[in-house]
């Protein structure tokens, strides 16, 4: 027996091609962009357009009372129709755009500072404050979230300022538990060892090296916040808690709408598939980017 | 073919080539290669990571990934057709006829089930009927694999096992059966050298039974022994091949010289083991010491570290452990997993407080204890500089977030006051200085190869102009080829920069090569320790001889190859 060093490559006779031994098929890997992310994203940018400049859509005043035009159904005139004092859902939905996006915004942040002070102080420190800290978290985790906020708001009152706040303790003890983890993996990195072998002091460490490398995949956690703050958001302003009416908020105007389901829809429907999109919007482009980051690492 | 072959050969293939289809078009892996094997021989691919070697193997087992294209102009496993098996037709051939023992053995089975079920899981797949059976077979398997107490290891998970346990029993998985055609993929890289041994004796047991075996390595040595023949692959291709000993005694080609010149063992110091010329004189003028000069450049004294186990019991991993590294020279601790190496280099770096002993770097008191009490951290910082440390997994010492110019300009600002400018003047000389070319100086890490990240984390610690080296494992996840070139680049380094290295390693070839002094540890203990050429000419211990003995060795080619010459 014997093994022939291969011929040159000149010399290579076309050989019959032969399917890969899996089988008969071979697929092409072609890697792209899902269509459902290409069009989560363009109703994403609708809505931050929206939320950034509500005049390029708006077509009439969102608070402007007609009671002579009450209860349209859905036309030319009126894309969703108006409501009980004639006031022109679509004008209303796109003004409510802003302070929706903005609660939700301002809630995960409130969240993620709270949230990320815990659990990256937890992780630094030693096993003492750890446990003190984990234990405080576990409490939290006790109440659902949406409960949590809703105790805040019992004690600070309603308002849209404390539905922000409420909705961000109640899901900071989440970030904390995550940025826990993280902190404790960035530390037991050997890059931080390497930082403190070339005699770098631990709080430059910390400033330098643990905390950016902690935050890294804090802009996915963000977007995928954010749909779910501004679920609860509307839910509190829906149980007369946060934003009252007549403000032109999707919750508020949910609630608003509710009384009147069975003669006019419209009026519950369009802000309630206005927090479904910004809710599904964030998310699907929120595990996009997570997928994208997780096939980087 | 000899002429007197009685036997069907287990595999012929002419020309085979496999290219894979990716979005940036299609990348050839496989080049024209052609390779025949009889039962009861051995046969080894051998080449460097990207050689193509494991898609060849692979390929004799229907393993390639949906977007291979695989085409030859004859492919016969076991006197199959391959090309025309069918994904059916090959589940059968594998594991009954076919064994493939995966490279990775810590990832390769499944951390929550048993050996004994994963072993069981090859007989159930084909159709082995009868759990006292397959009890009694899977037993079988494992004590053929050489594993002890077949009854306790089939009940243990592979986190609860060592890498020489886990090896076996994926050996055992491939084997069970009963296949005539073994396939094992780098199966001893990445295990200590008395137990890469007694794999390797347990292939070679295969081999007697009459299977034929195709086995993978990036390391001439450890082929060596075990291979009737030696297929040497480079870039898809075959650059040579033949009998083991005429491809060793004898080599044609330019890339098996470089093979066999790139094994350590043996080789004493001051032996070039790479093609690569040696480094240019660097002008740059040493940095003021604060050393006192005759002291030695690390000193460690009755070290002891301890450890106390969720259990409750006590486990001393360092235990009395004292060496002097001399100024300029190089000290190798060499011992295997669990020896206590890697704990003494952290107590040797300021990382972990040692429970007794002190040690002094370059006569100044460094870690340990001073006058009854730990020396504090603030006291170590201003002379951190003058250790640095390279570990075995250069990218995960570098932040993720920084590309290789900030990896050493920010290794250069920890060193005090300087312009940006200064900086990136400098890190593009250290990067000229480790043999690395200028324009990977924007790449990310993660895109080189692991010598070139070798080198890169080799820079970063001459930053700061030590005078100290802590070389953990340095080489230990290289290619030989690429291992030659950086044990190259380290001993022009110390020659040009009087750097004292302490050496870690659980690879005694590699010790031999690079050490003037040894020190042998084992279960935390110091063996035996003296200068290198008295250590390995007269071992005093039964240990070091043992581990001698392990050692991957090419057949003695030259006079005084031999490592006991």
């Amino acid at each position: 027996m014997s093994t022939l060093a291969s011929p040159a490559p000149a010399a290579q006779k076309p050989s019959k091609a032969l399917p890969a031994g899996s089988g008969a098929r071979s697929i092409r890997l072609v890697r792209s962009t899902p269509a459902g992310v290409w069009v989560a994203g363009a109703l994403l940018l609708f809505l931050v357009l929206a939320a950034v400049a509500p005049s390029l859509f708006l077509r009439q005043d969102p608070y402007e009372i007609d009671p002579a035009n009450a209860f349209q159904a859905p036309g030319a005139a009126q894309l969703f129709g108006t409501d009980q004092n004639g006031r022109d859902i679509f004008s209303r939905v796109i003004a409510g755009t802003g302070q929706s996006l903005l609660l939700g915004l301002a809630a995960t942040a409130i969240g993620l500072l709270l949230g990320g002070a815990l659990g990256i102080t937890a992780g630094v420190s030693g096993k003492r404050v750890d446990s003190a800290i984990c234990r405080f978290v576990e409490i939290l985790f006790a109440f659902p979230g949406l409960l949590l906020a809703l105790i805040v708001i019992a004690v600070s009152g309603t308002g849209v300022v404390s539905a922000a706040v409420a909705v961000g303790i109640g899901s900071a003890p989440g970030y904390a538990r995550m940025l826990r983890t993280q902190t404790l993996q960035v530390v037991a990195a050997p890059y931080v060892e390497t930082a403190l072998a070339l005699g770098r002091p631990r709080s430059h460490i910390l400033r330098h090296t643990i905390i950016p490398n902690v935050a890294r995949p804090l802009f996915v956690l963000v977007t995928l916040g954010i749909g779910q703050s501004i679920v609860w958001a509307s839910s509190l302003s829906f149980l007369g808690l946060g934003a009252q009416p007549p403000a032109a908020e999707w919750g508020a105007m949910l609630a608003d709408g509710r009384n009147y389901l069975q003669i006019a829809w419209w009026i519950a429907a369009f802000p309630g598939l206005f927090i479904t999109l910004a809710a599904l919007t964030t998310t699907v482009a929120g595990h996009h980017l997570q997928r994208r980051l997780e096939a980087e690492v | 073919m000899t002429p007197n072959t009685p036997q069907r050969p287990l595999l012929a293939m002419d020309n085979l080539t496999v290219s894979f289809s990716t979005p940036r078009g299609t990348v050839d892996v496989v080049r024209g290669v052609s390779l025949a094997l009889a039962p009861g021989k051995a046969l080894a691919l051998v080449g460097e990571s990207g050689s193509g070697k494991t898609v060849t193997a692979r390929t004799l087992a229907g393993l390639n990934a949906p977007n291979a294209l695989v085409s030859a102009d004859r492919l016969e496993v076991l006197g199959h057709n391959a090309a025309r098996l069918s994904e059916r037709q090959w589940r059968r051939l594998r594991g009954r006829q076919i064994g493939y023992v995966l490279q990775d053995a810590l990832v390769s089975l499944d951390p929550l089930r048993t050996v004994g079920q994963e072993v069981d899981e090859a007989l159930r797949a084909h159709g082995v009927h009868g759990r006292d059976e397959r009890r009694k077979r899977v037993l079988a398997a494992l004590r053929a694999a050489g594993i002890t107490d077949p009854v306790v290891r089939a009940g243990q998970r592979s986190g609860e096992l060592s890498g020489g346990l886990r090896q076996r029993a994926l050996i055992a998985q491939a084997t069970v059966l009963n296949p005539q055609l073994v396939i094992a993929d780098e199966s001893t890289t990445a295990l200590d050298a008395t137990v890469q041994a007694q794999i390797l004796d347990l292939l070679e047991g295969l081999k007697e039974q009459g299977r034929g075996l195709i086995f993978i390595s990036h390391d001439l040595a450890v082929v060596s022994r075990l291979a009737d023949e030696i297929a040497v692959m480079q870039h898809g291709r075959i650059v040579e091949s033949g009998r083991t000993a005429e491809v060793l005694g004898n080599p044609r080609h330019e890339y098996t010289q470089q093979l066999i010149d790139a094994v350590p063992s043996g080789r004493g110091r001051g032996t070039r083991l790479s093609a690569l010329p040696p480094l240019a004189a660097s002008a740059r003028p040493a940095r003021p010491s604060e050393f006192s000069p005759d002291a030695p450049a690390l000193e460690a004294s009755h070290l002891v570290k301890a450890y106390t186990a969720p259990d409750g019991t006590s486990r001393t991993v360092v235990d009395d452990v004292s060496f002097t590294l001399p100024a300029g020279k190089t000290l190798g601790i060499v011992g295997e997993s669990g020896s206590g190496k890697s704990t003494t280099a952290r107590i040797v770096l300021g990382l972990t407080e040692p429970d007794a002993g002190t040690v002094r770097l370059g006569g100044l008191p460094w870690a340990g204890n001073l006058q009854g009490v730990p020396v504090p951290e603030e006291m170590r910082r201003p002379h951190r500089r003058d250790i640095q440390l390279v570990n075995q997994d250069p990218l995960s010492s570098f932040d993720p977030r920084f590309s290789v110019e900030r990896v050493i300009t920010d290794a250069l600002a920890a060193g005090g006051p300087g312009t940006p400018g200064e900086r990136r003047d400098r890190s593009a000389e250290l990067l000229g200085q480790v043999g690395l070319p200028l324009d990977l100086i924007h790449r990310q890490p993660l895109t080189l190869s692991g010598g070139q990240r070798q080198r890169v984390a080799i820079a970063r610690a001459l930053a700061l102009e030590p005078r100290v080296l802590l070389l953990d494992e340095p080489v230990s996840a290289l290619d030989v080829s690429i291992q030659a070139q950086v044990l190259d680049l380290l001993a022009d380094l110390q020659e040009q920069l009087g750097l004292s290295y302490l050496f870690i390693s659980h690879d005694l070839g590699v010790i031999h090569h690079v050490s003037d002094d040894v020190l042998v540890m084992k279960d935390g203990r110091v063996m035996e320790s003296g200068s290198a050429a008295s250590l390995f000419a007269f071992p005093a211990t039964s240990y070091t001889r043992a581990l001698l003995a392990a050692v991957p060795r090419m057949p003695a080619r030259r006079p005084a190859t031999d490592l006991h010459a």
